[in-house]
């Protein structure tokens, strides 16, 4: 660069810097929120404006904070708020006398000040993931709770009253590169009466679904779990007490083995009446943001099985998920299953297990379609209800929902779905529209009105009126009051009434309470909501959450 | 004058060297304070929004990296979808589409009576009021699969309970549909719509009567509907000695439970009606 052109920049630096002073006389005395978080906000001034630590400030529109860091230009405030709050801004500090700065150093001195920083040795600081961080490099967390549930039945022989705690370990590190994972529930019924159903005689219940000691490395190689395990990314697996063993490549794809004793599906007890062994197949891929092909998942399992109650049988199944563009998500999921006779031998009865479509589809920014399929062919049976239909489940279930957003703060959907029981042939239709005022109170409130028309073995209608309310990531609630009528499942038609209610306060960054309620009555053609030949049911579940 | 003194200054320094980037950051901007604040490099804020995937619920306190992995490339492409973080506990049986029951804040369910109207089973009644586990019992998959939706799948034991009592279904000839007799908030208070074909109940003055306010006995049906039980007694609250004197220009009258039969049935179609001054003997 030659002397003009550098003495020309310099001078055009001069102007620059002399117009910024100019114009910080007449900046306007309001300073804003940037950005916020739960606890804390970033304002987009600083100690030039007069911002100090400790200083307490009320924003225009409601709350305040006290400043906790200031920088010249940023600070960082503790309190309540939200992006876009406005403050006054407090009297700026008396201007420091000026001072005269010493006179620059000669630039042989520059040069040779300049010439030992750039010699200077600085050992690079980078950063090394903690080996085995669970889902793709996560420290790990651990959740617990405490929660209560009543249901109560006017008429009935009483109250049923449930006290439960439940604790999940998620990724917590062990050392060399070992993670422990646990999730598990104990439950208490207080009160119940008969007629019970579900395991009657035992008031007290322990649920374990994991238990785990895992070492699963994102930058690839191998890769296990032993304990009960739920294993990684199989699908359609449960959870089963044996071991997942694997070889895992860089990017997340991994290939391997698992087997063991599944547990008891109603008790989880340990039982080697139902046992498993595979391999399984595990793929991710994200492509870049300008591909026509976003993301791609894809999971495979084939495995040999042996239940109780559906015998010895083979299984495959598959998992496709992708992205396309930004307008499309799809996914299917396919699984085969075929009993196996005389030492494999022969394969029989080679049936269509489950197939499942979901697909959301944006083909204009203002119009979204969601849609599934489902097709379960009864492969896992259910112990469903005192009758034990142990080969029942068989089903078929789609839905189709359109929505589009009219305006800003306009939703319009209209919803749809059918589900049949191929057991009994029995299937339910229904379709019926739903409007939304998605953007109330300052983009805190939501209210939407619904009606929808059934049709089946079980006719009706039903129509709603919700309300939420929130306030960022803090407070929550919700209330909703619905009308149901139902024909053809009484002597006569059922017209019910309910109101629900659910309220979710974040107490702190790791403390949540959470209380719903729901309640109906029966109206049942009577005038009165209370009367005699109505009847009344009223839930209520109150927990306490914590997140570490 | 300063202006110029600092103008002057840069132009007789020589052209900087490129600004290095921190280890690892491959970004092109170096405006620290859109992500660190004066505290310290940690904790770090961004406005998360901006990207598209706004940080909702309990995704304001995951850590950066639970989502971008090892890499700093904070700009590289990271899967949107539910499924490509968490595992799905549900074994694949209600795919990616985790909204329709959970919301961000919680792992709790949203889902509830009301939206099993969305299903092939509407919770009324006093199903709506029992836990999921009274129906779902497998805990292990944490699959909803039902079996069927037929009554007497889950009610086959209350059947079964009756034998022994004074409603003896099996043995009255009662069929297995339950809800054309029941309402589903209660066992108690049955209707029976066949009733009518014999003797009206569904309307009329014995509307709502209980079966043993006539009935001496329900375990001699021969078959429900067959209007031939000999076992209603009517005379119980109809008392004699008022029946006969409002009865005094009928004839054939007989204070007896068949003869009032005879001519009473309450049904539509019959034009027999109740006395209008009928009275109850209590």
């Amino acid at each position: 660069m030659s002397a003009a052109a550098r003495i020309a920049g310099a001078l055009l630096v001069a102007g620059l810097v002399a117009g910024a002073g100019a114009r910080g006389e007449a900046r306007p005395r309001v300073g804003s929120v940037l950005y916020a978080t739960t606890t804390r906000l970033y304002l987009d001034v600083g100690s030039r404006e007069g911002l100090a630590p400790g200083q307490a400030i009320r924003f225009q529109r409601a709350g305040s904070c006290r400043v906790e860091q200031v920088s010249e230009t940023r600070a960082t405030c503790l309190g309540s708020g939200r992006a876009g709050d406005t403050f006054a801004l407090p009297e700026p500090p008396p201007p420091r006398p000026v001072t005269r700065l010493p006179t620059p150093a000669s630039p042989a001195v520059l040069e040779q000040r300049r010439s030992v920083l750039a010699s200077a040795a600085y050992p690079p600081v980078d950063y090394h993931e903690t080996a085995g961080g669970g889902v793709e490099g996560r420290r790990g967390s651990i959740d617990a709770g405490i929660r209560h549930t009543t249901w109560w039945v006017s008429g009935g022989p009483g109250a049923w009253n449930q006290e439960r705690a439940d604790a999940g370990i998620r990724g917590a590190s062990l050392g060399a590169g070992f993670t422990l994972d646990l999730d598990l529930s104990a439950r208490r019924w207080s009160r119940r009466s008969d007629p019970i159903s579900f395991r009657p005689d035992d008031p007290t219940q322990l649920y374990v679904w994991e238990a785990s000691i895992s070492h699963r490395n994102g930058d690839g190689g191998p890769a296990f779990s032993i304990g009960r395990v739920r294993p990684y990314r199989v699908p359609g697996q449960v959870i089963l007490d044996g071991a997942q063993a694997g070889w895992r490549l860089e990017g997340g794809s991994e290939a391997g083995v698992f087997g063991g004793a599944v547990p008891n599906s109603v008790t989880l007890a340990p039982s080697f009446d139902h046992g498993t062994l595979g391999a399984y197949w595990i793929g991710q891929r994200v492509f870049e943001t300008d591909s026509t092909l976003r993301f791609l998942r894809h999971e495979a399992r084939v495995a040999f099985v042996n239940t109780d109650d559906l015998g010895k049988r083979l299984e495959g199944e598959a998992l496709v998920e992708a992205r396309i563009t930004r307008r499309l998500d799809a996914a299917v999921n396919v699984r085969i299953g075929a009993g196996v006779a005389h030492g494999f031998s022969s394969l029989d009865t080679i049936r269509l297990d489950a197939v499942r479509v979901d697909a959301t589809a944006r083909p204009l920014d203002s119009l979204s379609l969601s849609g599934s399929f489902r097709h379960e062919g009864g492969s896992v049976p259910e112990l469903d209800g005192p009758g034990h239909l142990l080969l029942g489940g068989e089903a078929r279930h789609a839905d189709l929902s359109a929505a589009w957003e009219a305006m800003e703060s306009l939703r319009i959907s209209v919803l749809s779905g059918l589900s049949t029981d191929l057991v009994t042939q029995k299937t339910r239709r229904w379709i019926g529209p739903e409007v939304a005022l998605t953007h109330l109170l300052a983009d805190r409130g939501v209210v939407s009105l619904g009606y929808v028309e059934e049709d089946g073995w079980a006719p009706g209608r039903s129509a709603w009126l919700q309300i939420l309310a929130r306030s960022q990531g803090v407070l929550q609630v919700l209330a909703r009051l619905s009308w149901f009528q139902t024909s053809q499942i009484a002597p006569g038609n059922l017209d019910e009434l309910g109101v629900s209610t659910s309220i979710q306060a974040q107490l702190g960054p790791h403390v949540a309470f959470r209380l719903s309620t729901m309640a109906r009555t029966v109206l049942n053609g009577q005038t009165s909501l209370f009367s005699a030949a109505t009847g009344q049911i009223f839930v209520a579940d109150a927990e306490l959450a914590g997140t570490f | 004058m300063s202006a110029l003194l600092v103008a002057l200054a840069v132009a007789a320094a020589p052209p900087p060297a490129p600004r290095m980037q921190p280890p690892g950051h491959i970004v092109v901007e170096t405006r620290c304070e859109a992500c660190h604040s004066p505290a310290g490099w940690t904790p770090v804020a961004f406005d998360h929004s901006k990207t598209g995937f706004p940080l909702e619920g309990r995704h304001v306190f995951a850590s950066c990296r639970a989502c971008h992995g090892s890499s700093t490339d904070f700009r590289a492409p990271v899967p949107t979808s539910c499924g490509a973080c968490h595992p799905d506990v549900h074994t694949g049986e209600f795919g990616n589409r985790c909204a329709s029951c959970h919301d961000p804040s919680s792992w709790a369910t949203q889902f509830g009576p009301d939206a099993h109207r969305f299903t092939n089973f509407p919770l009324t009644g006093r199903h709506a009021a029992i836990p999921c586990e009274e129906c779902h019992q497998n805990q292990r998959d944490k699959r909803f699969t039902r079996a069927a939706a037929d009554c007497f799948a889950c009610h086959q034991p209350d059947y079964l309970r009756t034998a022994g009592t004074s409603i003896d279904h099996a043995r009255a000839g009662f069929g297995t549909d339950c809800k054309s007799c029941h309402f589903p908030t209660r066992f108690k208070g049955a209707r029976f719509a066949g009733h009518d074909a014999c003797f009206q109940l569904s309307g009329g003055p014995h509307a709502g009567i209980s079966c043993f306010d006539c009935h001496t006995s329900l375990t001699s049906f021969i078959a429900p509907g067959t209007c031939m039980t000999n076992t209603a007694d009517c005379m119980r609250c109809h008392a004699c000695a008022h029946e006969t004197q409002t009865h005094a220009r009928v004839g054939g009258f007989q204070c007896t439970n068949r003869k009032c039969y005879e001519c009473h049935t309450f049904t539509a179609g019959t034009g027999l009606r109740p006395p209008a001054t009928t009275r109850v003997k209590r």
